[in-house]
């Protein structure tokens, strides 16, 4: 089992659409796939038409009185199911802070479906919180959207550094540059220059196209929508070089 | 399934209109379009699928599906032909699913049918997936609908399947599609109760019992010369010779109450068929234990055994070649056909003489007797040939337990049988390790004869000499554990109580 997870501290810069998509091509591609969406906002859950709402909220999880089983919903693409997200997930810091290993109940929660799925995907909300550092020591490979901007970079850094910092197991980063807009002299620079510069920077790159934003009103992925588009093509191109970056 | 079924049946089509009016308004369908499908299952000969209640099934070129009874299911690529051993599969999650429940037997093509299929999306009110609906319908024009829950929606899919059942012409089935094409296959899992023995009474006429015990034995034995010759899969061979011992164990234990030229006719010719079956068993068994003996040693790379299983192979396939001839014969042909009518004859022409239970209780009492004489002189020195006399005299007190059954009550039966076979597991254990190491050495001596054993192959089978010697000191430490107990004043108890 393969755990992915698509993080930045920031919000708004695709780690929704990025999850989904990849999520998607994972299923389309024959893996067995679990979608957990941690973000409170519920958007991954929004776009599958599942109902964001899990019994018992996180509480229940984090404590251990539901399993995760309990909760898992098949969305409506083949070999693809879905941890939904509830708005009570916002309060998660606060329980995990009362566990014994604040920092492995994410990883725990997940074991038991080692034989069940071959990928799993975790969309977790902006922030740098003990959530986040769960997330850090459960997953494979943090996919890490940027936008293109001087503030990217130092973001990235940060996250390299904390995760360098990491005792025994450290996840992969595999960052790319999401939202790009090929007019602006600023994202083409950074896009040309930051690779060079950086390693576990990808150079498929995700451009602010319409077609993205049309996933909310489609409420599907754009890979299943739009499957000959620009924008699913390069999702495909993405998962493909996350799959490479991964041996 | 929930409380409420969520399949039915239909005389003539489905008609999608009249089931979306019915689940309205909580729920719409997208009807797919209909399309002819061959639907093709697949088994073990011995149906164990069946009775773990999995169906394993392709549709047209498609991939094996697996379902399990908890509607849950698994997908996985298929062998090139059928019938196929596991390892004709392709390597993944369906296979290893499959290894603990079929291993060692090959999968069979069962039955397959043409339908027509539809498949459509049940969807709420958000237009989230929450089912979907398989309508198939049979050239003999009954349909069948099947309400196919999605993870987390079960309960929607309950609802479903009740707003279903209100519509005209659908009824509630307890049966899977499986469960319906077997009754076009040719072969089907009840075939088994034909070769179970005819009731058992306290006052049957001894050898009306002593035929009625022996012709499921015929059966099992005519059952599996096609898949033997067929070399489908090792079992059939196995369940061919298990049927052989029983039917010489009964002669030899209760045969004298037969018509007396009976078992003098057959008795060797029962001989003859087991002494033709064993090269290759004992060379299956080899092969078969190969690989995990190979996976434990230590200084020896497993390649170096290669040589040593191309040898085995090549000896198997000339033994083989003796057993299909053994088998295709004449004289094996009218063996058969006249053991079953002479069964028929003595089933139903004996009258008077002693009953079942005089027999049974006779009979039994002698057998736990030599086992008792037998297992009290093993001790841990005990030359290997006195373990294996105590082994063939647990095995026919065994065969006649269980011919025996429907005589004795539970009580003193269970507990009698469960130490029994702890014992003969022990037992058993060491015996194949005798066999093993016999056949190791046996083998070595005859390749090197032939130039056949390069060095490494000779070292590695030095070590696994060394290995089965080791383990069989450790089967033997463990054989007189497990004997003390059984031999005990509980056990003889029992015994008496059980043939009273």
């Amino acid at each position: 089992m393969k755990i992915y997870a698509t993080y930045n501290i920031k919000g708004g810069v695709g780690k929704t659409s990025a999850a989904v998509n990849l999520a998607h091509l994972a299923a389309r591609g024959g893996h067995n796939v679990l979608l957990w969406d941690l973000d409170p906002q519920g958007a991954a859950t929004y776009l599958f038409r599942v109902r964001a709402k899990v019994k018992g909220g996180s509480r229940a999880l984090v404590d251990g009185t539901r399993s995760l089983d309990e909760t898992i919903k098949a969305t409506d693409f083949d070999g693809l199911d879905l941890v939904p997200a509830d708005f009570r997930y916002r309060n998660m810091d606060l329980q995990l802070d009362d566990m014994k290993r604040p920092t492995r109940r994410i990883r725990q929660l997940l074991q038991p479906f080692e034989d069940e799925y071959d990928v799993v995907f975790l969309d977790c909300p902006p922030s740098i919180s003990l959530l986040s550092e769960n997330v850090m020591h459960a997953v494979d490979t943090l996919v890490v959207p940027m936008i293109p901007a001087t503030l990217s970079v130092r973001t990235f850094d940060q996250l390299s550094g904390f995760v360098n910092n990491f005792d025994g197991r450290q996840p992969q980063i595999c960052a790319f540059f999401s939202m790009v807009d090929g007019r602006k002299t600023l994202h083409r620079d950074l896009i040309e220059q930051l690779p060079t510069e950086r390693r576990g920077i990808l150079r498929t790159t995700i451009p602010a196209l319409s077609i993205i934003e049309q996933m909310a009103e489609q409420r599907a992925p754009v890979t299943a929508f739009a499957p000959h588009s620009v924008a699913a093509k390069c999702y495909e191109s993405l998962w493909y070089e996350v799959n490479q970056a991964n041996g | 399934m929930g409380a409420n079924s969520r399949a039915f049946t239909k005389q003539g089509a489905v008609d999608v209109e009249a089931i979306a009016a019915a689940l309205q308004p909580k729920f719409a369908i997208t009807a797919g379009a209909e399309v002819a499908v061959s639907h093709t299952w697949l088994d073990t000969f011995d149906w164990r699928l069946h009775e773990a209640g999995i169906s394993l099934e392709y549709l047209d070129n498609g991939p094996l599906i697996m379902q399990f009874p908890d509607g849950n299911w698994l997908q996985g690529p298929r062998a090139k032909k059928w019938p196929a051993l596991l390892h004709d599969l392709p390597a993944g999650r369906l296979r290893d699913a499959l290894d603990p429940i079929v291993a060692p037997r090959a999968l069979l093509s069962v039955v397959t049918v043409a339908r027509l299929v539809r498949e459509s999306r049940v969807l709420n009110t958000d237009e989230k997936t929450v089912a979907r609906l398989l309508t198939e319908s049979s050239a003999d024009g009954t349909s069948r609908l099947q309400v196919q829950p999605l993870r987390g929606y079960e309960a929607d899919a309950d609802r479903i399947a009740r707003l279903i059942a209100r519509v005209d012409g659908f009824a509630a089935t307890a049966t899977t599609p499986y469960d319906d094409a077997l009754t076009r296959a040719t072969r089907s899992p009840n075939d088994k109760e034909h070769n179970l023995p005819a009731p058992l009474q306290p006052q049957t006429p001894a050898p009306v019992a002593v035929a009625n015990m022996l012709a499921p034995f015929a059966a099992a034995i005519d059952d599996n010369v096609a898949g033997t010759i067929a070399a489908i899969d090792t079992e059939f061979l196995h369940d061919l010779r298990v049927a052989v011992r029983r039917t010489r164990s009964i002669l030899k234990l209760a045969g004298d109450v037969l018509p007396v030229n009976l078992v003098e006719r057959f008795q060797p010719e029962f001989k003859w068929l087991g002494d033709l079956t064993t090269p290759v068993r004992d060379l299956d068994v080899y092969l078969l234990e190969l690989d995990n003996m190979a996976a434990r040693l230590a200084s020896a790379d497993p390649h170096d055994l290669d040589p040593f299983r191309s040898f085995l192979v090549r000896h198997r396939a000339a033994e083989r070649r003796r057993l299909v001839r053994g088998l295709r014969s004449q004289r094996f042909k009218q063996v058969m056909s006249d053991w079953r009518d002479e069964l028929a004859k003595v089933a139903a022409d004996s009258h008077g003489g002693p009953t079942a239970s005089s027999l049974a209780r006779q009979r039994i009492e002698r057998a736990f007797r030599k086992v008792m004489r037998r297992g009290k002189r093993i001790t841990a020195d005990s030359p290997s040939e006195h373990v294996h006399e105590l082994r063939k005299r647990c095995k026919e007190l065994r065969y006649l337990l269980e011919v025996f059954r429907p005589l004795f009550a539970d009580a003193q039966y269970r507990p009698l049988i469960k130490e029994l076979k702890a014992l003969q597991d022990t037992l058993g254990d060491f015996q194949d390790g005798e066999v093993q190491r016999e056949a190791v050495r046996e083998f070595a001596a005859v390749m090197m004869e032939q130039g056949a054993a390069p060095p490494p192959t000779v070292l590695a089978r030095g070590e696994l000499a060394a290995q089965l010697d080791a383990h069989q000191l450790t089967a033997r430490g463990e054989l007189v554990g497990v004997l003390r107990p059984f031999l005990a004043n509980e056990n003889r108890a029992r015994i008496k109580a059980l043939v009273r």
